[in-house]
């Protein structure tokens, strides 16, 4: 697959998750105790032998920038290709879509040796072998091809597409349709070019662009059969990772076929005192664990004292949990300290999100 | 070349046979240790926090995991452009090839890679000692004091002295005498195998050590002797703070388990001089629903469903429901089953422990599992002796 550049699009925020990410964008969210958003299309990308990455960050990038480094956790540190972040132009005006960004960097595009492009945006968490929807692709010989899955119930998170006897799409907004659409393009690389071109100066998205598409292009689409989960509020995120708890098999599922990189950590393994007591508990390195946890997921880094007890929660690196405080329901961002004895809850639906305050330039999100 | 002020030398052959079947096949310093590392990683982390960016690391005995876990030593920021890693294996000349006869011909055959960095100073490590020093502070002991050789000691019991090299010092710290494993110690300042010499100094000797045919070559024996004998000054850096050589399998289970204790004067997550070693990209640890953890310490990857108590767990173990992991250090990617009972024993890398099994007891000796020891013929052996027995 080296024949295929990759692109993640993620210069598009969700307002929906704002509270996650005032302070970091969505891509860096934290997901299942070690990991951010983006590790996994982008671990599916390496592990399908796309070498050639190019992310387009939105305007709170710093956190991103962090997390990717030079590419070098991922594999992607190459003498030729590699990983290729484009932030946005500080004098571009965000309100006018993403296809002006993307006209920005049409050069690393048209310079690029790859024939095909596997392009995908937004917040996905899944695990899938992009290999299958490449050949696919190309054996089809369709102009552009869409990753989609059998919708469950009412998942109003994905556009429905319609679909025919032969997997062609003839449209992207029907209504009542039980495919949904991932959101994951292929496509040969001089026709995204030839689009971007003919777009340049319109005030649009590329996804819009590529959605109205279906009447100009022959689309196909290509079902994914496995896990996959959209962040698209805070409630989606918080449920998503507390399924991961409920069974390890959908855990499972997550981290196979493909291994999931992230950036890594000089972290020593976790430590346990006399005084702890856990159960049912994803946790990450370096963590000291004195109170007790219970359904609930602890990134890199945290501290819990004694006589705290954390339910149904997910704590961010580097946070402190004092003496005999208590959560339950709660999201408590990174680096925060909670003090001993406080109580704090929330539910299901509504989680309550502990966030940090807005010091620009305190810290690393 | 850029000249470099200080280059170390860490000697990495060494077969550490007390290990028993852990050093079957992978040298001693390449052994996991602390839940996460190597042995090696706390020598070349020193390195590293002691601002030294040129090692040379001497290998011999079963090289190939210890080089695969080296790569070009980027895991301890040691991929530098000048400078940097090398491993520096036995080698062919045009008068034929021979393996390192002992520590000082090893260094001895590695002379020219010492002198492309015209270097001041050598340091000498060894990479299976567990501490975590600043090898900077002991090198501005060793200017101020005008030494040739200055050598690392540290306070040991009077009741042990006897099993260490001893430093016989005066108030100055000057070295006197050296004395290995004396019957009757006048001193208890044990030498931690750190040494820094003048490398003009060290040349000479090593030159002179390689004519001798008596020689054992090596360090302890030879070199430091030769150079009291000649009147040199050797000085004692006194260094105070966890010090471990893991040469046995007791001591090697004895210093995973020091890392639980709250005192340990050994940190792993010191902030300022950070342990840096290969880390492999393994999801969270997941604690089931009737786990019961205390008092350990577990690693990535693990999935623990029974109970594990003053433990040491290193990465990809797996603990079945119902069993109990106690007073035990559990090496990597080790597959428990259900029901096992472990207690006072070390589990080796990748071992298979069926269900039910019993291994080790509550003050008996310290059991150990390993691939070389052969699961099943251990299972035999140890069941004979009432150590292993089915439930």
């Amino acid at each position: 697959m080296k024949d295929v550049l990759g692109i993640i699009n993620v210069t598009q925020e969700n307002p929906n998750l704002q509270a996650l990410g005032s302070h970091r964008c969505q891509a860096s969210i934290p997901y299942a105790g070690r990991y951010r958003i983006i590790d996994f299309i982008l671990s599916n990308m390496v592990q399908a032998n796309i070498r050639n990455i190019a992310v387009f960050a939105p305007p709170n990038y710093r956190s991103l920038l962090d997390h990717l480094g030079s590419g070098k956790d991922w594999d992607l540190e190459y003498k030729q290709d590699g990983l290729f972040i484009f932030p946005q132009n500080a004098l571009a005006n965000n309100n006018q879509g993403d296809i002006s960004i993307l006209n920005q960097h049409l050069d690393y595009l048209e310079k690029s040796n790859q024939t095909y492009v596997l392009l995908s945006f937004g917040s996905l968490i899944m695990n899938i072998d992009f290999k299958g929807l490449i050949k696919h692709h190309i054996h089809s010989g369709s102009d552009i091809t869409v990753l989609y899955k059998q919708k469950e119930n009412d998942d109003l998170s994905l556009s429905n597409i319609l679909l025919d006897d032969f997997q062609n799409i003839s449209s992207f907004k029907a209504s009542g349709s039980p495919h949904g659409s991932l959101d994951i393009f292929v496509l040969r690389k001089d026709l995204l070019i030839q689009l971007i071109k003919k777009h340049a100066h319109q005030s649009v998205n590329l996804l819009e662009i590529l959605m109205e598409s279906a009447d100009k292009y022959s689309m196909n689409a290509f079902k994914f059969d496995g896990y996959v989960q959209k962040i698209d509020s805070v409630a989606s995120y918080y449920q998503s990772n507390m399924q991961l708890l409920e069974s390890c098999f959908l855990a499972h599922a997550l981290f196979s076929p493909n291994e999931i990189y992230s950036k890594l950590k000089d972290e020593p393994p976790t430590k346990y005192g006399e005084t702890s007591k856990v159960k049912n508990v994803i946790i990450a390195n370096g963590c000291v664990i004195e109170g007790e946890v219970e359904n609930s997921i602890l990134f890199r880094g945290t501290r819990v004292e004694k006589g705290a007890v954390i339910k149904n929660s997910i704590v961010f690196p580097k946070s402190v949990i004092g003496e005999y405080a208590q959560l339950d329901g709660v999201i408590v961002d990174k680096e925060l300290a909670i003090l001993p004895f406080e109580r704090l809850s929330g539910t299901m639906t509504s989680p309550k999100v502990v966030t940090k305050h807005k010091i620009i330039g305190r810290e690393i999100g | 070349m850029t000249r470099k002020e200080i280059v170390a030398m860490l000697l990495a052959g060494g077969e550490g046979k007390r290990l028993k079947s852990l050093t079957k096949s992978v040298a001693k310093p390449a052994v996991p240790f602390g839940g996460k590392y190597r042995i090696i990683d706390f020598t070349l982390s020193n390195c590293t926090n002691s601002d030294i960016d040129t090692v040379g690391v001497l290998t011999q005995y079963e090289p190939l995991l210890l080089n695969a876990y080296l790569g070009v030593g980027a895991a301890w920021d040691l991929n530098r452009k000048n400078g940097g890693l090398h491993i520096l294996p036995p080698y062919v000349q045009q008068q034929g090839g021979r393996w390192y006869k002992g520590t000082a011909n090893a260094i001895y055959e590695n002379i020219t890679f010492i002198e492309r960095y015209q270097p001041e100073y050598v340091l000498v490590i060894s990479g299976d000692h567990i501490y975590n020093m600043d090898y900077q502070e002991m090198l501005e002991e060793h200017k101020q004091n005008n030494a040739d050789v200055t050598i690392s000691v540290i306070e040991v019991p009077w009741d042990e002295a006897h099993r260490f090299g001893i430093m016989n010092t005066d108030e100055n710290d000057q070295i006197l005498e050296f004395e290995e494993k004396p019957d009757y110690p006048q001193n208890n300042l044990a030498s931690m195998g750190v040494y820094i010499f003048n490398w003009k100094k060290l040349k000479k000797y090593l030159i002179e050590d390689e004519k001798s045919e008596l020689s054992g070559s090596d360090f302890g024996k030879d070199i430091i002797p030769a150079m009291l004998n000649d009147d040199c000054s050797l000085f004692a850096y006194q260094f105070s703070g966890y010090w471990k050589d893991v040469g046995t399998i007791d001591s090697l289970w004895e210093a995973n388990l020091d890392l639980l204790n709250d005192d340990c004067s050994l940190d792993l997550k010191d902030q300022k001089r950070r342990l840096r070693s290969v880390n492999l990209n393994l999801p969270p640890q997941f604690i089931g629903d009737h786990a019961i953890v205390k008092d350990s310490m577990i690693n990535e990857g693990c999935i623990v469903l029974g109970e594990v108590d003053h433990s040491v767990v290193f990465y990809g173990v797996e603990i079945g429901e119902g069993s109990l992991i106690k007073d035990a250090v559990i090496m990597p990617t080790a597959k428990i089953g259900k029901n096992v009972r472990i207690q006072r024993a070390v589990i080796g890398e990748g071992e298979i422990i069926p269900d039910g099994m019993i291994i080790g007891s509550e003050d008996g000796p310290i059991e150990l599992v390993d691939q070389g020891s052969s699961y099943k013929k251990s299972v035999q052996l140890y069941a004979n002796q009432g150590g292993v027995n089915r439930l």
